[in-house]
């Protein structure tokens, strides 16, 4: 057609309207008129609005000239047959199923349009926020609304620089990754941390690499992911950043990172668009592996001092009962070295041996020699500071000691049992005072079985598996769990310990003996020597059934 | 038989009182008693003594003090010494065969047996 179609609009409604839109917007239609009875019609209204003349009778624009089609969008088939009837000659009548189908047509032009545009919204957010990652819709794409972005992608590229500028200049060694976990930026801070280039990861999922041996998530990833039980699986040390929320914090040693051993603190933070949907995250590595040796010396340095301390303190309080107690003995020892020469004398006055003042001074003598006793206890006791430790054979002070008894267990009808191992490792010892130990662990067992019976012996060396038996904690400090140690157990079959008493019988003046035994100190002796070795020892009964007495010592290394 | 002198060098004056009865009962001895370290040397020099019981810990001059004072001098030292001690344990005087420091030993509190067994060992 050389010149503009003219077309006729009957019925103004909904569809009536959508067509003036339509057709008025197209430059070579033109829309002589629109009719409908209903003056206030949506067609009728937009008709007027673009200065298209309306009318109620369609028959005002039936003889125009050039009217080449005539829409009857009415709906009504009473006026399409009017129209067939009444119609121009060359003059078309589009009505009911042409109207529908450019109803649809129009409809679906408008859904592809509002699509469109939800697109182009979104490119622009995506742009505008982070610059970065996104693949711009190509600007050159013929719609009249992208045209107005190639302005925009000019600003897009600057704020990519700037953006782009800041993580790289940074000290902090930083990297981000896309919601995908592909790497989109990885600044020189990193390689040079991580002696991985950017190159090599840049557009990749392979970050991993540059930390690890196997592929596993980095806390970025974990952020992404939103995995935080990867967070507890994956690393040892982590908690949700105090400073940005939403935000992960963790931290390791890493052995081989850029060829040295480093701890590493991650922080890891999510990134959103201006919608709220996460988009990317943003890792920072710090190396503090300088501060955390300097913080790991110093926590090792103040429990050896910790322990030091306590071992001055505990020397420190030996020492003084030592002073103590060899004060105590000199001074009663000389009382005591008075009343036995006053008893001497007397007894050389007494001409005859008369029976009550003899037995009186007979008692005196006893009683002098028990006191004195005591104060030989007493310094044994205290008198620690001179600990001769040398490698010992354990078996060997074990034969020594049960020798020094050995007249004791044949008048009283003992048997020895022997389940000693010879290859026992050496222990750090005092000869002397570990003899004194067993001799005063056998006596006991003898004082326990006063019809006879058995003692047994045994000494072993093994792993320590754990520390138990009412042991104090003290030491527990001696030993740590999987420590070979040397233990020594001397069972009798004696009358026993009853479960109250099994760890008062190693507390100064316990005694069960009365008057005519010892005075208690013995096994609390014992005890401090074992101690002064830094050994363990404990008992263990069953009331009626005999005891058995376990000694564990360090290993001569 | 003449009476062998010993000279008793020790702080506690109730003690030196009964050793000395003590010791004279028996006849064998002429004891001179001295409670202070610091005049054990000059009662050493006047009473020539055929043995000395010197107690170790004295208030004002212990007794290896006095042993060594002794130990200088040609009219004193060849006199045999027996230390009598407080703060040793038998074991340790006992392991130590009586001697130390090359002089034999006692601990307090002794039997006068005891004491005499170890001064006619001695006596010079």
């Amino acid at each position: 057609m050389a010149e503009k179609a003219k077309i006729l609009i009957i019925g103004a409604g909904k569809c009536g309207r959508a067509l003036v839109e339509l057709f008025s917007k197209i430059e070579k239609i033109t829309i002589i008129g629109v009719v409908d009875f209903n003056q206030d019609a949506p067609g009728i209204k937009l008709a007027k609005a673009l200065n298209i003349p309306t009318a109620v009778d369609y028959r005002e624009f039936m003889n125009r000239a050039g009217l080449s089609c005539i829409f009857n969008s009415t709906g009504k088939a009473q006026i399409e047959e009017e129209l067939m009837l009444s119609k121009p000659a060359g003059v078309e009548v589009l009505g009911g199923c042409s109207v529908n189908l450019i109803q649809e047509l129009i409809e679906e032009r408008e859904k592809v349009e509002q699509q469109l545009k939800g697109l182009a919204e979104r490119r622009d957010n995506v742009v505008d926020n982070i610059g970065v990652g996104a693949i711009p819709i190509n600007p050159k794409m013929e719609t009249p609304d992208f045209n107005k972005q190639i302005k925009k992608d000019e600003d897009l590229g600057k704020k990519d620089k700037i953006i782009e500028s800041i993580i790289q200049n940074s000290a902090v060694a930083t990297f981000v990754i896309n919601s995908q976990h592909k790497v989109l930026y990885w600044n020189v801070a990193c390689e040079e941390l991580t002696g991985t280039k950017a190159k090599d990861l840049l557009g990749t999922s392979d970050h991993w690499k540059a930390f690890y041996s196997y592929q596993r998530p980095c806390v970025a990833d974990i952020v992404i992911d939103n995995s935080f039980v990867d967070l507890d699986k994956f690393y040892k040390v982590y908690q949700g950043s105090t400073l940005i929320p939403n935000g992960l914090h963790a931290e390791d040693w890493y052995p081989k990172l850029g060829g040295r051993d480093r701890y590493i603190v991650f922080d890891a933070a999510p990134i959103y668009d201006t919608e709220g949907k996460l988009i990317a995250a943003i890792e920072t590595l710090q190396d503090i592996t300088e501060r955390k040796k300097a913080e790991d010396e110093l926590k090792k340095a103040y429990t050896r001092l910790k322990e030091m301390q306590n071992q001055v303190i505990q020397a420190e309080k030996l020492n003084t009962i030592g002073q103590l107690a060899s004060g105590v003995a000199h001074e009663v020892r000389n009382p005591l070295g008075i009343i036995l020469q006053g008893v001497n004398y007397l007894e050389n006055k007494i001409p005859v041996k008369e029976g009550d003042i003899s037995e009186t001074l007979t008692m005196l003598k006893d009683s002098v020699k028990r006191a004195d006793k005591i104060i030989n206890t007493l310094l044994d006791f205290s008198r620690f500071t001179n600990l001769d430790l040398r490698p010992e054979d354990i078996n060997s002070i074990l034969e020594s000691s049960l020798s020094l008894v050995k007249i004791k267990f044949e008048s009283k009808n003992i048997d020895i049992i022997p389940e000693i191992k010879k290859d026992v490792p050496k222990v750090l010892a005092d000869r002397n005072k570990l003899e004194q130990v067993f001799v005063n662990i056998f006596l006991n067992a003898i004082q326990a079985m006063p019809e006879g019976g058995n003692i047994t012996i045994r000494s072993y060396g093994k792993k320590l598996e754990g520390i138990e038996n009412g042991t104090s904690r003290r030491e527990e400090g001696y030993f740590m769990i999987g420590e070979k140690v040397v233990v020594v157990e001397i069972e009798d079959t004696g009358v026993g310990i009853p479960e109250e008493n099994l760890k008062k019988v190693f507390e100064p003046f316990f005694t069960t003996k009365g008057s005519t035994g010892g005075v208690g100190l013995g096994l609390s002796v014992t005890k401090n020597i074992i101690h002064m070795h830094r050994g363990i020892i404990y008992a263990e009964s069953r009331f009626g059934q005999g005891a058995k007495v376990t000694v564990i010592l360090k290993i001569a290394e | 038989m003449d009476r062998k002198r010993i000279l008793v060098i020790d702080d506690e004056e109730n003690f030196t009182k009964l050793i000395k009865w003590n010791l004279e009962k028996t006849g064998k001895y002429e004891i001179r008693v001295e409670n202070s370290g610091l005049l054990g040397f000059s009662a050493t020099k006047e009473f020539k003594p055929h043995l000395i019981l010197l107690d170790i810990s004295m208030p004002d001059m212990d007794g290896s003090e006095v042993a060594f004072q002794l130990k200088c001098d040609e009219d004193t030292k060849d006199i045999p010494i027996v230390f009598l001690t407080a703060v040793a344990k038998k074991e340790e005087v006992e392991a130590n065969s009586g001697i130390i420091g090359g002089h034999p030993f006692i601990a307090k509190p002794v039997e006068l047996e005891q004491l005499i067994d170890v001064i006619e060992r001695n006596v010079y």
